[in-house]
């Protein structure tokens, strides 16, 4: 039940979001040669006409879905709404990781690969299990520095280091 | 037979060796964890291929698919959980052995049919591929564009839980194609005066949005929606028993090869993959088994017949990639990526300008099994072990490398920015249920579909007719039809079951 209307709500932001991009495609490439136009603006009224199908298709599920739900007791609508809101909590978590990983690309360009990375990997760590990220910080070092020597040393590939900004 | 002859030496280089027998464990390991599988692992070691020979990359990547596909089954077999999908076959008589405290014939039942199916796949690869390859020959561009639209509607119908979504991903993937300068024109398409993006969206950060950033999310995601820490071993580890014996084996060879060529054909269907032919391979040998009642119970058998099916699928799948360009499921996808990557592109060039590379690699795909049998024999209990590493340092680790893996290929930030922003994307539509196989596919036969259908309306000035009219474009439409009806039919089964 839960998870139906999570879906919902992420199947109308994707039909809303697809078309979108449909309908800005078809305006950017109306500042396109008209030959190299054409595959695009092909392509973006099939996803226009797709989403629109797919809408179709849900809705009238949802609607044959709907009668049948009329007939849960108030119990199951409670238990609903208790995981609901449980599970608000843990999708916040992903975003999170997703702004660290915004923080670490800003960092490996200003502070180098060693130190943003070690960050990144702790400050994960920390938000998954607090009690054992302090308790094994070390892995949060040990595994940059793995990946210094494979890539840096190994395939030798230009990383900028915070070690090397500090020693000039 | 020169460049087979050639291809032997060029496996057993020590350098290709020592990389081979790296993707074997990886991917055993990889297997092993629950939701990685043999698409993320070798999603996550491209960026590592990026600056090796590909003498050395590719045959590393046939050995990282097959230590996958045998790795779900050690899991499958210990603990009960199936690494990956194609392994799910395995829990019933493998957990059930394990049980019973013979964790140790179950394992190398696992191992043996595994390898036979394995070799008898890429032998199938080797002899059917280049023959397969000499009808693309007959292949104009409008052909090539009716055959990029039926690899897509083929990956798009048996993909996903629902075709419309399938084909989506598959449009957005061709969209994301068309960023870039338009190689017939030269005119520049959707790059908002970005360089970086004039040679279209990089490949590995493409790669490692849509399958790796994805995952980290989600496994930070089960952590706190589940409570899933780390894989929860039981105390019947502990227990082994014998291995099995060669009496034992030969007793089954009848359901090995059974399996093995069932595995075979099934991946050479294209959309099909080790997660059905592990489920045929299994009730077929069920059907034909004189006590089929004794199939669940902890017999090795029925860990013969999915294994070796799951296996022959790896060499069976290539068949039609290497020759069409048509992947068989999201790991053979990421192959072609990597072919790509490494400027391969399917079809007769492949057994003709760059036969080297191609018969090194469908040498490879056997050989990796022999790798596989080795290393698998002495180190199963040992990667199981591994694959008990808790989430708090797996998702970050596998975070990590998604990102420097990213930036490795052309040491760009913004490359990085491309595989955060994509990966979001891709985890949002992960949610909503959409498959990421048809994006791939979509980005990498985008040019080929463009380029087929624009030459082809300018040699018969603008009449569409020209993809009807042509008998092999009229099969494939006909195929194409067939496809997306059958993942229909299959879509409703799956539901109403």
């Amino acid at each position: 039940m839960m998870r139906k209307q999570v879906n919902v709500t992420g199947n109308l932001i994707s039909y809303f979001a697809f078309c979108c991009l449909g309908f800005f495609i078809i305006y950017l490439s109306s500042s396109i040669r008209s030959e190299s136009a054409l595959f695009p603006l092909l392509l973006s009224s099939l996803l226009i006409l797709f989403n629109i199908g797919l809408m179709a298709n849900d809705i009238l599920g949802w609607f044959s879905k709907k009668n049948k739900e009329k007939y849960l007791n108030k119990k199951k609508k409670i238990g609903d709404i208790i995981t609901l809101n449980k599970s608000f909590s843990y999708e916040i978590y992903p975003f999170i990781t997703i702004v660290l990983c915004i923080f670490f690309i800003i960092g490996f360009e200003k502070i180098g690969f060693d130190l943003s990375a070690f960050m990144l990997t702790f400050t994960t760590m920390i938000l998954i299990n607090s009690k054992e990220a302090f308790r094994k910080f070390y892995i949060a070092i040990i595994i940059p520095l793995v990946l210094i020597l494979v890539f840096k040393i190994g395939l030798n590939l230009r990383i900028p280091l915070f070690i090397e900004f500090f020693l000039g | 037979m020169n460049y087979v002859l050639q291809s032997f030496f060029n496996i057993f280089n020590p350098g290709t060796l020592i990389f081979m027998i790296f993707g074997v464990s990886w991917g055993i390991l990889a297997g092993a964890l629950p939701g990685f599988g043999a698409t993320l692992a070798m999603a996550l070691l491209i960026p590592f291929t990026f600056g090796v020979e590909p003498n050395i990359a590719l045959p590393m990547l046939a050995a990282v698919y097959a230590g996958a596909i045998y790795g779900g089954g050690i899991t499958a077999i210990m603990v009960g959980i199936p690494g990956t999908s194609s392994a799910a076959a395995t829990v019933a008589d493998g957990f059930a052995m394990t049980r019973k405290g013979e964790s140790q014939k179950a394992l190398s039942t696992s191992i043996i049919s595994s390898t036979i199916g394995g070799i008898f796949g890429g032998l199938a690869l080797i002899f059917f591929a280049p023959l397969l390859a000499k009808i693309t020959i007959l292949f104009g561009s409008a052909e090539y564009f009716i055959l990029a639209i039926f690899g897509l509607t083929i990956i798009a119908s048996l993909s996903g839980s629902s075709i419309l979504k399938g084909l989506i991903a598959g449009i957005f993937g061709l969209l994301l194609s068309t960023v870039g300068i338009d190689v017939i024109a030269g005119a520049s398409r959707f790059t908002f005066n970005q360089m970086y993006l004039y040679d279209g969206i990089p490949l590995i950060p493409l790669i490692l949005a849509l399958f790796a950033f994805p995952r980290c999310i989600i496994m930070i995601r089960e952590t706190f929606q589940e409570g899933i820490h780390t894989l929860n071993l039981s105390k019947e580890i502990h227990k082994i028993g014998k291995s099995i014996s060669l009496n034992e084996i030969k007793k089954m060879w009848k359901t090995i090869l059974r399996s093995s060529i069932i595995g075979t054909i099934i991946g050479i269907i294209p959309g099909a993959g080790a997660n059905i032919a592990c489920w045929v391979g299994y009730s077929e040998a069920k059907r034909a088994s004189k006590t089929p009642e004794k199939f669940g119970t902890g017999i090795p058998e029925g860990i013969a017949a999915a294994e070796a099916a799951n296996n022959a699928v790896q060499g069976g799948s290539m068949v039609p990639l290497l020759t069409l360009g048509i992947p068989g499921n999201a790991a053979s996808a990421v192959m072609l990526g990597a072919l790509m990557i490494h400027g391969l592109i399917p079809g007769f060039e492949l057994f003709t300008k760059y036969a080297s590379v191609t018969y090194t690699y469908m040498m490879a795909v056997i050989f990796s099994n022999f790798l596989m049998l080795a290393v698998a024999w002495y180190a199963s209990r040992f990667f199981v072990k591994i694959a008990n590493i808790p989430y708090y340092i797996l998702s970050p680790a596998m975070l990590l490398i998604t990102l420097l893996g990213s930036f490795s290929t052309r040491q760009y930030y913004f490359d990085i920015w491309i595989t955060v922003i994509l990966g979001t994307v891709c985890y949002l539509l992960t949610l909503a249920k959409y498959p990421m196989p048809p994006i791939l596919l979509g980005v990498i036969l985008g040019p080929i579909a463009e380029k087929g259908f624009r030459r082809s309306l300018m040699i018969s000035h603008g009449d569409w007719s020209i993809f009807f009219t042509r008998p092999i474009c009229l099969i494939m439409i006909i195929l194409s039809i067939f496809s997306l009806y059958s993942g229909y039919k299959m879509n409703k089964s799956k539901r109403s079951s």
